[in-house]
């Protein structure tokens, strides 16, 4: 409910929703690498899989020779061969 | 979220290797922390990340608190290098002293290359350079280059310019020759051919010939006088001049086609060898070659170096049967393009006419008649007992 709430007061005032609502924004390179924004760390990770945490569920990067370039307390850079990005909620 | 890898090497961090039950956890903890991690990969049950080295100890803390067991595999970065070289003193003193060998040795000239030299011994040219102190082992600090340039300028008068300078360890010393018009002595000026003359333009002598007037070979256009400022005649007297060329042509004839097959490979030129890097061999009988330049290196030296691309185009021979008309089109090109080549700049092709003169089965006569409007004034000098008696 207020969930909803937010998101129209977001809408109304045109903020961007993933701001105010504090939800995970992914960026995908192609078959190259993806930039996750605002995680909540990382849960797992294999050469084929990477799984991270995000506010509601978590997001699975799967691909071939992943490895993560890039970590800090809010974004992470994916690299390797993506085959398919999963939202889990 | 872009990286700073040259802060990173400046700083220096360390690769680490990481076992345990739950290394995420451990990550989770440093991102908590606020400690960088990057390149983070995985490889026979480790993990490595790479981290800044004045994070590693504080690391160290948070691995126990997650039960792994962290270890550095590699240190990268300027504090390690610094490190390195400040146990080994004598290895950073014979760096410097090889450095500063080769600051001293590139103040030196090593070679004195000399351009532009057509009748006069390049020799000459550095033996007069080195009396002036431009000499291989010699500092370039103490040359002055505006004094070998006037050395080199008195010692060889054959030259009219001299320009000296330094191209790394090497001087370059470059000169233009003088260059004298080979002017016969005082005469008269005469007809190099037959023709009617058009204009006469007299510098000196007074001409015997005016615009209309048939002259013959041999002719004198403008006389000269032995006396005065200018002994001899000068000037130019423009005719027109008529050629015949006649030439037999066949009527069967092998004609050369590209027949769209095409070989193409790259090659590699040094000091005229040369050497296919890739490409197909030839495998034409018969081809013509084109040469595409691609690189080239150490150009205007001997030893350039230069890759190009070299395409074989394969031909087809035919047999063919030439009408004679189609023998006097070919018969007329070929005319011209000789006489393009072969005219003097300044003449000029008035007229061309071309007809066959015999025909026969095989072979026919072609004949052209060209017109030319062209200098013909020519000086022929009077030789002593004729210039005695004028």
């Amino acid at each position: 409910m207020l969930r909803k709430l937010r998101q129209e007061i977001s809408e109304f005032l045109e903020l961007p929703l993933d701001v105010s609502l504090d939800l995970p924004k992914v960026t995908i390179v192609g078959d190259l690498g993806v930039l996750i924004q605002n995680h909540r760390g990382l849960i797992a990770y294999a050469p084929d899989r990477i799984v991270v945490g995000v506010g509601n569920g978590q997001i699975a990067v799967f691909g071939k020779s992943l490895e993560i370039e890039e970590l800090s307390r809010e974004d992470m850079i994916v690299r390797g061969s993506i085959l398919s990005v999963r939202m889990e909620t | 979220m872009a990286r700073n890898r040259i802060k990173e090497y400046l700083l220096g961090y360390v690769r680490v290797e990481v076992r345990g039950k739950n290394p995420e956890r451990l990550i989770n903890l440093c991102l908590a922390s606020g400690f960088p991690v990057w390149d983070y990969s995985s490889e026979s049950g480790a993990v490595f990340f790479s981290t800044t080295l004045a994070k590693y100890k504080g690391i160290r803390r948070l691995a126990r608190k997650a039960r792994c067991v962290p270890h550095v595999v590699r240190r990268v970065g300027l504090p390690f290098a610094i490190a390195k070289v400040r146990k080994r003193p004598y290895f950073l003193l014979a760096a410097l002293l090889v450095l500063a060998w080769l600051l001293y040795l590139s103040g030196s000239v090593w070679s004195i290359k000399v351009i532009g030299c057509e009748t006069v011994d390049p020799g000459r040219i550095v033996r007069a350079a080195a009396s002036a102190g431009l000499a291989p082992g010699a500092r370039k600090s103490g040359i002055s280059a505006s004094s070998v340039e006037t050395a080199i300028a008195v010692q060889v008068p054959e030259l009219s310019w001299v320009y000296v300078r330094f191209h790394g360890t090497m001087a370059v010393v470059e000169v233009v020759e003088k260059s004298r018009p080979d002017s016969p002595g005082p005469g008269d000026v005469v007809a190099s051919q037959d023709g009617v003359v058009e204009s006469v333009l007299v510098l000196s002598g007074v001409p015997t010939v005016s615009p209309g007037q048939t002259v013959k070979r041999g002719d004198i256009l403008i006389a000269g006088s032995p006396s005065g400022p200018m002994p001899g005649a000068r000037g130019s007297v423009i005719a027109m001049t008529s050629y015949d060329v006649r030439k037999e042509i066949p009527l069967r004839q092998s004609l050369a086609s590209r027949t769209g097959r095409r070989i193409e490979m790259t090659v590699l030129r040094w000091r005229g060898v040369e050497l296919t890097l890739w490409g197909r061999s030839n495998a034409f009988e018969w081809y013509e070659v084109e040469d595409y330049p691609r690189w080239k290196a150490f150009e205007g030296t001997e030893y350039t170096l230069s890759v190009f691309t070299r395409v074989l185009y394969e031909l087809n021979w035919e047999e063919v049967r030439l009408s004679p008309e189609e023998a006097l089109l070919g018969f007329e090109r070929k005319v011209k393009a000789s006489i393009e080549s072969q005219l003097p700049s300044d003449a000029k092709l008035v007229d061309l006419s071309c007809k066959l003169e015999a025909v026969s089965e095989d072979v026919v006569l072609g004949r052209a008649t060209l017109c030319v409007l062209q200098d013909i004034a020519e000086v022929r000098p009077w030789n002593r007992s004729e210039n005695g008696g004028r």
